[in-house]
């Protein structure tokens, strides 16, 4: 189904995404499908300009991955490794609308029903504990900074609520599953233009009546571009970056989006075990260049036979090159 | 940065856009042009690499260039090229060369005739053929003087306010035309231009006798599956070729100078007798210029990017590139930052820079009489931790005033011997450092105020822009766009290292 996404012009007025955006987000679902762990794949772009093509193709990426995906599997996941966590880890639990410090105690039986055992605040205040079920066992995150020292008493930080943005385009079963960190995109380009792209510009799908408005973030949900405490789906590394990056969690169905010759230039060895697609604005400097490298990957690549895509009519000005490998 | 109505009005025209190729004619200049053509085959058979010979091609193609590349009547480039020079140049060569006096005298002749000639093919082809009133950019590869090129057009478009000269730089930001017309054969300018369409009616002008190619319309390799929609929406107007009576066409380079030649010529000199040389690249740059840069890896070179936020960038001479514009200063004779330092340092800075003048002048003797890995080995045995062969070259460079630690430096004082006025030496580099780095902090601000103000338009049509600084009477610095980055070295005496090269007057010199 096509989503009917509209976006707010300068002017103020709101029109229906253009036909070209409508592409990109069909071309990121498409290569979702794709996203099996027994192959890799690279789909290489030359366009006559390189924004705002990279967050619709992420947009199409999730919608692919939350409308196939149930919580309930996730919950299951989830839970065990939350009980093979070692006691005392330090870990984020939402509630209210708020999330809170704490520490991870262990798993304990209550009432017949298996149960995390957290704790909120300080020992010497009072060590006030938590019995969190299986079904909320998603309010739960790994807090990374090791050295969590609880509050005496805490009310706890103000949180990204629900987006009824993401709930009409992803589904509201979708809540569940953006509650888990997870890096199944990474966006690696310029700051200034995708931050401004994704987080920005205002998009709405108009449904009872009214536009249900938010940004691409809402949806895209980029841990750089929002509260650290946030949980995210994709994650963002600038072109320009110096090759000491924070660990990006990638695993083997994450995706790279390079927006721009630059980013993939620079960044190109740093992940060439991971499914990519390369966005080249053909009027970028370092356009040539990297086509060059493009084309020396395809040829170097130990690819599959009759690999093809299965796309609908494409705008003009676009040049696409695909192909899978074994891993 | 483009905005999403950009983005969409760049794929709406992607979709259907007429690229339409155009010629024009005239006589004098095709006459003008296959005789040159002609010369350079002569000269070529003859496989001479006479600086004379080249440096009488470079003023020939220049000429053809120019008129090729301009709206403007022929006679308003009359100034272009000293005709004085010329002849000079001409009767040297024909009398050196024999054989080749019938062919000069042939060039001479139709230049001779183009050089006063009221024509004005290009400009009659436009009064003609676009007199509409739609808004229309023209795209120019060159132009010596923009405001007369704008005052011309503005005289001939005096019903239409809506033609503008516009540049490739600008066709990459939010500006859209009802119709471009490109001026110049399509090598001349970025691909981009014909496939990133900002208009639905591209008008390609070129002279009949100019050969001419299809822009580039695929760039991944072929592929099991090709997907591309390049082609599709463009729809090629080829030009009408058929009452061409010329035996050739002539693809007119828009690098006038051959940087091949000239590399050879500066490879073939005598053997150097100056004490102290150093390593150099060559940097080949608009309006017949060049300038030796040391090769190392110090970012100390002022350049002006289009492509950057930042209006100037500091690079060092293996990051320069052909889309950049040099910063040279041109006003005075002395290093202008130095003229700076010096005044924030004050009465101390001639006995300073003497002394600091002293122990690199030694530390060179060292690295032209020593085999680096030696020094480097001397070097990391008296405590130096960040030595390597980059490194001490930089640190031997009068571009660089001091390493960053202590332990480098005093291990170079032990080296040229001066370990007993290390610390006072390395107080004083400290010194220099700052005062340089203060006076540089200073000027890049005045001259980006400078280039804020500035039509850079201009500067990438012209090729070549002066900026006076505010404050200073005769400090000025030029900005030159980069044509050719040598990737030979050269030794070259200090002194030769910044200052500029004219090669139009290489024979001569």
């Amino acid at each position: 189904m096509e989503l009917e996404m509209y976006y707010k012009e300068d002017t103020g007025g709101w029109f229906l995404i253009p036909d070209w955006s409508t592409f990109f987000i069909n071309l990121g679902k498409e290569l979702a499908l794709r996203n099996t762990g027994s192959k890799r794949w690279t789909a290489a772009l030359t366009l006559p300009a390189k924004e705002y093509i990279a967050p619709f193709i992420g947009v199409g990426i999730l919608s692919s991955v939350f409308i196939k995906s149930s919580a309930d599997d996730l919950l299951e996941v989830h839970f065990q490794s939350l009980s093979s966590l070692e006691k005392y880890t330090p870990v984020w639990y939402r509630k209210n609308k708020r999330i809170l410090k704490a520490v991870f105690l262990g798993v304990t039986d209550y009432q017949g029903e298996q149960r995390l055992l957290i704790q909120t605040q300080s020992t010497k205040a009072g060590g006030l504990t938590e019995y969190i079920s299986k079904e909320n066992a998603l309010e739960i995150q790994l807090n990374p900074n090791e050295n969590q020292r609880l509050p005496n008493n805490q009310k706890g930080r103000a949180m990204t609520v629900e987006s009824r943005l993401t709930d009409s385009i992803f589904g509201v079963h979708s809540q569940a599953l953006l509650k888990q960190p997870k890096t199944r995109i990474c966006f690696v380009g310029g700051k200034e233009q995708l931050e401004s792209e994704i987080t920005t510009r205002m998009f709405a799908i108009y449904e009872d009546n009214q536009m249900i408005k938010g940004s691409l973030n809402d949806l895209l949900r980029v841990r750089q571009f929002q509260h650290s405490v946030d949980p995210y789906q994709s994650q963002f590394v600038s072109s320009l970056a110096r090759k000491n990056e924070p660990d990006l969690n990638l695993t083997s169905t994450s995706i790279i989006i390079y927006s721009g010759s630059n980013g993939f230039l620079n960044w190109k060895e740093d992940f060439q075990y991971t499914n990519s697609i390369v966005v080249l604005d053909r009027s970028e400097p370092q356009f040539e260049f990297a086509v060059e490298e493009i084309n020396n990957k395809y040829i170097q690549s130990n690819r599959t036979p009759f690999s093809k895509l299965d796309l609908e009519a494409m705008p003009g000005g676009i040049e696409l090159l695909y192909w899978e490998e074994t891993r | 940065m483009n905005t999403l109505s950009s983005v969409s009005k760049l794929f709406e025209l992607a979709s259907n856009y007429n690229l339409r190729f155009h010629e024009v004619s005239s006589k004098p200049l095709a006459e003008y042009s296959l005789s040159l053509k002609k010369l350079e085959y002569q000269i070529l058979n003859q496989d001479e690499g006479d600086i004379l010979l080249n440096d009488l091609l470079t003023h020939f193609r220049k000429f053809r260039f120019i008129l090729s590349a301009s709206p403007l009547p022929f006679s308003a480039h009359s100034e272009l090229i000293n005709s004085k020079d010329l002849n000079r140049l001409s009767r040297q060569c024909q009398l050196m060369y024999q054989d080749l006096k019938k062919d000069i005298d042939t060039v001479l002749e139709t230049y001779e005739a183009l050089r006063n000639s009221p024509e004005k093919p290009v400009l009659d082809f436009l009064r003609e053929n676009f007199k509409d009133k739609r808004s229309t950019g023209l795209v120019l590869k060159t132009a010596n003087d923009l405001n007369a090129v704008e005052e011309v057009l503005k005289r001939t478009f005096l019903w239409d306010k809506s033609f503008s000269v516009v540049t490739p730089s600008k066709l990459k930001k939010s500006f859209f035309f009802d119709r471009l017309i490109i001026l110049g054969p399509t090598y001349w300018y970025p691909d981009y231009l014909f496939h990133c369409p900002r208009s639905s009616s591209i008008e390609i002008i070129l002279y009949d006798w100019q050969s001419y190619h299809t822009p580039r319309m695929e760039y991944f390799t072929k592929s099991h599956s090709p997907i591309s929609s390049l082609l599709q929406g463009c729809n090629i107007h080829m030009r009408n070729t058929n009452d061409i009576d010329y035996r050739e066409l002539i693809e007119v380079s828009d690098q006038i100078i051959d940087y091949k030649k000239i590399e050879k010529s500066i490879a073939n000199r005598p053997a150097l007798t100056a004490t102290e040389y150093v390593s150099a690249k060559l940097i080949g740059l608009a309006d017949a210029k060049g300038i030796f840069f040391e090769d190392h890896s110090i970012k100390n070179i002022w350049t002006i990017s289009m492509q950057s936020k930042e209006p100037i960038l500091k690079c060092s001479v293996n990051e320069l590139d052909t889309d950049s514009y040099l910063l040279i200063r041109t006003g005075t004779g002395r290093d202008y930052i130095q003229i700076k330092a010096d005044e924030f340092i004050g009465n101390r800075a001639e006995k300073m820079r003497h002394r600091h003048y002293v122990w690199k002048k030694r530390l060179r003797k060292y690295t032209a009489k020593y085999p680096a890995e030696k020094i480097c080995f001397y070097l990391r045995k008296h405590g130096g931790t960040r030595v390597n062969k980059i490194n001490l070259r930089n640190w031997a460079s009068d571009d660089n005033i001091k390493p960053r630690e202590y332990n480098d430096f005093l291990a170079l004082m032990k080296l040229v011997k001066f370990e007993d006025h290390a610390e006072k030496l390395w107080k004083e580099a400290e010194d220099l450092f700052r005062a340089h780095h203060r006076a540089g902090m200073v000027i890049r601000k005045l001259l980006i105020q400078e280039i804020k103000k500035s039509n850079l338009g201009k500067l990438e049509l012209e090729q070549k822009m002066t900026f006076h600084l505010p404050d200073s009477e005769d400090a000025t610095f030029t900005a030159y766009k980069i044509e050719y980055i040598s990737q030979n070295v050269f030794q070259v005496e200090p002194h030769q290292l910044r200052a500029l090269i004219d090669f139009n007057h290489l024979g001569g010199q």
